[in-house]
């Protein structure tokens, strides 16, 4: 696939990409592939990867978490399609899943994935995202059906606002990829540093607990980048949470140990139905 | 031709019963087992419940709750005090701290499979209790933590009692009683006694559940007053002597005008004021992550061939909803789209 | 340390009931603002203008369940029609072809005839009969159908039907698993993961199996031409057997929206919780892409799992048709045995058998039947001789099938029989791989056949009153 000449080409920054399937024994940079149901996020899965996942029109879908790899500039990177969700402050299983692996199993890089026809919607995601993890890049896909209903996204301004890379792309033509690569591969190497936005406006009512309770987190754990998150799942109740904070996970310097999260099954559907036997 | 339903209704639950039927025939012995937990437990409960009223518990008021006979009832205090789960002072009757420990748990469990019920299912409110008091006997120590863990920990159940956690430790209970509100306040309901199962069964059928705001209009000669969802209420002191309030502070209050969301129709856009605590868990959640949030503004999508669900058009993306979740959401703003 | 959780604990206490709600607002007014910088909107009626206009078809009072109706129409005809072609080239090829050679093979090397019977005649043609049938059809129906979801119209089904699904207390989303059930009910059951709620997935999962499956629809066809379209009047036979294949289509429809509202009301309690879905845009299919994925995901797999269960299944049907006592083989042992129960329910021993040993795929029921009514009444020169599966045309089957003893009253039951029992076994193990449980992977296969029982067993009580 690359070829002698056109690895040195700066037209064509995509030559360097070696799609490698699921191949993923040694790698230097692990990424997480997160966004909504309905983004074409399989579609940017499957365009760096070369596997073909195929999720539908329809959230919940994508069960298990999906794995491959593929290399760039000399680097290898594992990457990780976590299941399509709305949001990551829910109890189910699905958001559990694509929560747990952003905080804890510490990618190097989180991609979001957001419909250009519907923005607004798509923020929710990744305003949580940034609460969570400092690396991270905006892919605002479907950037041709956007234009074909006379929306425009100023990359620009969401970049700024934001305070991560954001990359427009149209996965389903290929366009936009090698763009995407690039900046994955900026923010992984170090070149390109986020500041991510951090939610501003807690309303009121809330504020002053979350405050209260990110003060005393960070004055345990000064190191902890995310303390506010932290402060926000545990003020939800999330036992992980809890647990990680009876166990002293968050002690380490980096913030989090660095530990490999399990691999997660296709969960056997829970029939608990009420009022009847189990 | 009426249609057979109960006929049919039999029919399915006698196929129903096949299976667990077939089962339990094997486990007559676990069966056993099982009654002698749940009437040893329930001795607990109405042990601690009688504690915590500052009342005097006694074999024949035990006899009386559990609806068994004295002769039962007495043994039943023996096994107890032999187990060291009871003990006497002075001749009064009390929880031992074992014994206290364990009635919080049957209670945590009660309290936290109505939490599953109202969260999680569709089960209707009338049969939360019901449903609970049997599986409060049924559940692992296991069982209920993964329980707690999987509905976020929960510190009240759906009726605004407070649910111990694993340590056995209450969070406070709050409020004043309905009946007790002076006229002119505006009070947040938080909890609703469930039982007797009549007298809930009667608040429920007015469509009256924690988290819901009233507006007293007068207290006198033995009826309460009140406006609730814009609309006039009358409750007896029996009805309003079952449900705990909080005050709410003037920031919290409602706008007097709104009206929801299913009255939107083709061509009209409007502003979420709240969404109603009826709908709770993960319907709530799910409502909110589309975009169904206070302050969004909604615009009239389509309806569904046969008129229900309807869509609406939500921070830049379609949903569809039923019409009896949209009558749940209330709105301010209705106007025409230009 | 327990000081942060003791903290948190009682700010819960005192904020807890309203933190989610805050937070997801507070979350949403920022998106907002940020949405504001950065997106422009035209006027609504230039963004999405198509969408609405197909919207505003597709759900339209008059025009939404037409379309659908009409749409699924189509899909079927393109499946039927389309998956001959195909069809008849793999059976030439494997079956015609592969399975006179490889008895060759075993013929040559000398194997004892009981192996290439066991073998060959029995595990290889049972094989090779099931993808022959079977995968063209779903070559065919999975993509169709996979470009309409991926094209954003499914949705919209399940937006149109959910009144209908909820008066049964279940999920509009059921409508669409039940339709891919008439494709194939193991993918039907592996499509209601897109349910949400455990108790509405379990009810569409039970139900899925009242759809009738690829494989059920030439039996039906078959039985409708040469019964009930032959007692007809000529001219209106075509449309006589025809309707009758509709009637048993429908029939399932509604009992399976009946049993769902049966088990909503009853093991399976609780209001139908809610309906919330997005309405994605509608987007242009990747037609190549679709192809393949649909292929990968669907049909691969489920013919996989077919032929795993067709295999054994077909040296069981070569063994009990061939092992012998007392002259006997043990298949006629059975069918002797359960025919007088049988026609109680106007089928018989060859029906019971055919389903017992078919288990693997519906497809080779009807083959399989027909081995067996050669076996037992010593058809001479008919068949390809015991154990070994066959097909004939329609004039051949009929005049077989009536030497066996068959009446109009046979084949009316034996159509509803098809509908009503249980899964095949791909399908079981996929309800059984879905729910994790024993217990509604049984009720799952044994309602159906109670269901099948009790409706041949009223109809053929009022036929012999009558």
């Amino acid at each position: 696939m690359s070829s002698g000449a056109c690895e040195v080409c700066p037209a064509n920054p995509n030559a360097t990409l070696t799609k490698l399937g699921v191949d993923y024994e040694k790698y230097d940079f692990v990424i997480g592939l997160a966004g909504n149901p309905n983004t074409g996020k399989s579609t940017v899965f499957n365009s760096l990867t070369g596997l073909r996942q195929h999720t539908g029109n329809w959230p919940g879908k994508t069960v298990a978490r999906a794995e491959g790899a593929f290399e760039y500039s000399g680097k290898k990177y594992k990457i990780v399609d976590l299941p399509g969700t709305y949001s990551l402050l829910s109890t189910s299983h699905d958001e559990e899943i694509a929560r747990d692996f952003i905080l804890f199993g510490n990618p190097d890089v989180t991609v979001i994935v957001a419909d250009a026809t519907r923005i607004e919607r798509n923020l929710n995601l990744v305003l949580q995202v940034l609460e969570i993890t400092d690396r991270a890049v905006l892919c605002v896909n479907l950037m041709d059906e956007a234009k074909r209903n006379g929306i425009s996204v100023d990359i620009r301004a969401l970049s700024r606002d934001l305070g991560i890379p954001v990359v427009p792309a149209s996965a389903r033509r290929g366009e936009g990829i090698a763009d995407l690569l690039r900046m994955i591969h900026r923010v992984a190497i170090g070149e390109y540093v986020c500041k991510p936005r951090r939610i501003k406006s807690l309303s009121p009512d809330i504020a002053l607990a979350v405050d209260e309770l990110t003060k005393k987190i960070n004055k345990e754990y000064p190191k902890l980048r995310n303390a506010r998150w932290v402060a926000l799942r545990l003020l939800e109740g999330d036992q992980r949470m809890i647990d990680a904070i009876k166990n002293g996970e968050f002690a380490d310097t980096a913030g989090l140990h660095k530990r490999e999260s399990q691999p997660l099954k296709n969960r056997p559907l829970n029939v608990n139905s009420p009022g009847v036997d189990v | 031709m009426k249609f057979p339903v109960e006929l049919l209704t039999t029919v399915f639950a006698a196929f129903g019963l096949i299976v667990p039927g077939v089962k339990n025939l094997f486990r007559s012995k676990k069966q056993k087992d099982f009654l002698e937990r749940e009437l040893l437990e329930n001795a607990l409960k109405h042990l601690y419940d009688c504690d915590s009223k500052g009342l005097t518990p006694s074999s024949e008021s035990l006899a009386g709750a559990l609806q068994i006979r004295q002769k039962v009832a007495r043994e039943l205090l023996e096994h107890l005090e032999v187990t060291n789960l009871i003990k006497y002072e002075d001749e009064r009757l009390s929880l031992t701290q074992e014994g206290r420990g364990y009635a919080l748990k049957v209670i945590r469990i009660h309290r936290l499979w109505e939490s599953y019920l109202a969260d999680k299912t569709g089960v209707s409110e009338n049969d939360w209790h019901q449903i609970a008091e049997e599986r409060e006997h049924q559940l692992t120590d296991e069982e209920v933590d993964d329980l707690a863990v999987k509905l976020g920990n929960p510190l009240y159940d759906p009726h605004g009692d407070p649910i111990p956690d694993k340590e056995g430790n209450i969070p406070p209970a709050k409020g004043i009683l309905l009946r007790d509100v002076e006229p002119g306040a505006t009070v947040k309901i938080f909890h609703i006694e469930d039982e007797p199962a009549e007298v809930y069964e009667q608040i429920t059928a007015e469509k009256i559940y924690p988290g819901l705001t009233l507006r007293i209009i007068d207290n006198k000669n033995g009826k309460i007053y009140f406006v609730a969802n814009g609309e006039e209420r009358v409750f007896t002191r029996l009805l309003s002597g079952n449900i705990s309030v909080v005050p709410i502070p003037a920031s919290e209050m409602e706008p007097e005008i709104y009206t929801t969301l299913d009255k939107v129709g083709e061509g009209f856009e409007c502003e979420i004021h709240k969404v109603s605590k009826i709908i709770r868990g993960q319907q709530r959640r799910r409502l909110m992550d589309l975009g169904f949030v206070p302050g969004s503004r909604v615009s009239f999508e389509m309806s569904s061939a046969s008129g229900d669900p309807v869509a609406f058009r939500v921070k830049g993306a379609v949903a569809a909803l039923r019409l009896e979740q949209a009558r749940q959401i209330f709105v301010t703003n209705v106007k025409k789209m230009s | 340390m327990n000081d942060i959780l003791e903290t948190a604990r009682n700010l819960r206490i005192e904020r807890g009931e309203n933190f989610h709600d805050s937070l997801v607002e507070s979350i949403y007014s920022e998106a907002a603002k940020i949405a504001k910088d950065a997106v422009s909107t035209p006027d609504s009626n230039i963004a999405f203008r198509l969408d609405k206009t197909v919207d505003r078809l597709v759900t339209s009072r008059w025009l939404g369940f037409p379309i659908m109706f009409l749409l699924l129409a189509v899909v079927f005809w393109i499946t039927i029609v389309g998956a001959n072609y195909p069809s008849e080239f793999l059976s030439t090829l494997l079956v015609d072809l592969g399975h006179p050679w490889l008895q060759g093979i075993f013929l040559s090397l000398g194997a004892p005839s009981w192996l290439t019977g066991v073998l060959i005649d029995g595990a290889y043609l049972a094989a090779a009969w099931v993808v022959s049938v079977m995968l063209p059809p779903m070559m065919v129906f999975f993509p169709l159908f996979t470009l309409l979801e991926d094209f954003g119209y499914l949705p919209r089904v399940a937006f149109n039907l959910d009144s209908i699904f909820r008066k049964a207390g279940a999920h509009g989303k059921q409508a669409l698993t039940m339709s891919m059930g008439f494709g194939c009910n193991a993918a039907g059951v592996v499509a209601t993961r897109i349910i949400d709620s455990p108790r509405e997935r379990l009810i569409a999962i039970i139900t899925n199996n009242f759809s009738l499956c690829n494989g059920r629809w030439p039996t039906q066809i078959l039985i409708a031409t040469i019964f009930i379209g032959a007692a007809a009047p000529p001219y209106l036979a075509g449309l006589v057997s025809a309707a009758a294949v509709v009637f048993i289509a429908l029939l399932g429809v509604s009992l399976s929206l009946f049993v769902s509202w049966g088990l909503s009301k009853t093991v399976l309690k609780g209001e139908v919780s809610t309906f919330s879905l997005e309405l994605p845009p509608y987007r242009p299919p990747r037609i190549l892409q679709t192809l393949y994925t649909s292929l990968i995901d669907r049909t691969l797999f489920v013919l996989w799992r077919a032929v795993v269960f067709a295999v054994p299944a077909g040296a069981v049907i070569w063994l009990i048709s061939n092992i012998t006592i007392s002259n006997l083989s043990l298949a006629e042992w059975f069918i002797n045995t359960v025919d007088p129960v049988a026609v109680i329910f106007g089928l018989n021993g060859v029906i019971f058998l055919a389903y017992v040993i078919a288990i693997p795929a519906n497809e080779i029921v009807i083959p399989t039947i027909l081995m067996l009514t050669v076996l037992t009444i010593k058809a001479a020169g008919a068949g390809a001789g015991a154990g070994v599966l066959f097909e004939m045309d329609d004039a051949q089957t009929a005049a077989l099938l009536k030497q066996g003893g068959w009446t109009l009253l046979t084949g009316m039951n034996l159509m509803i029989f098809s509908l009503l029992h249980n899964p095949c076994s791909t399908t079981i193990y996929t309800i059984y791989k879905e729910t994790g449980s024993v217990k509604w992977t049984v009720v799952s296969t044994f309602l159906p056949i109670a269901m099948g029982l009790i409706v041949t067993f009223v109809l053929t009580t009022i036929w012999h009153l009558s």
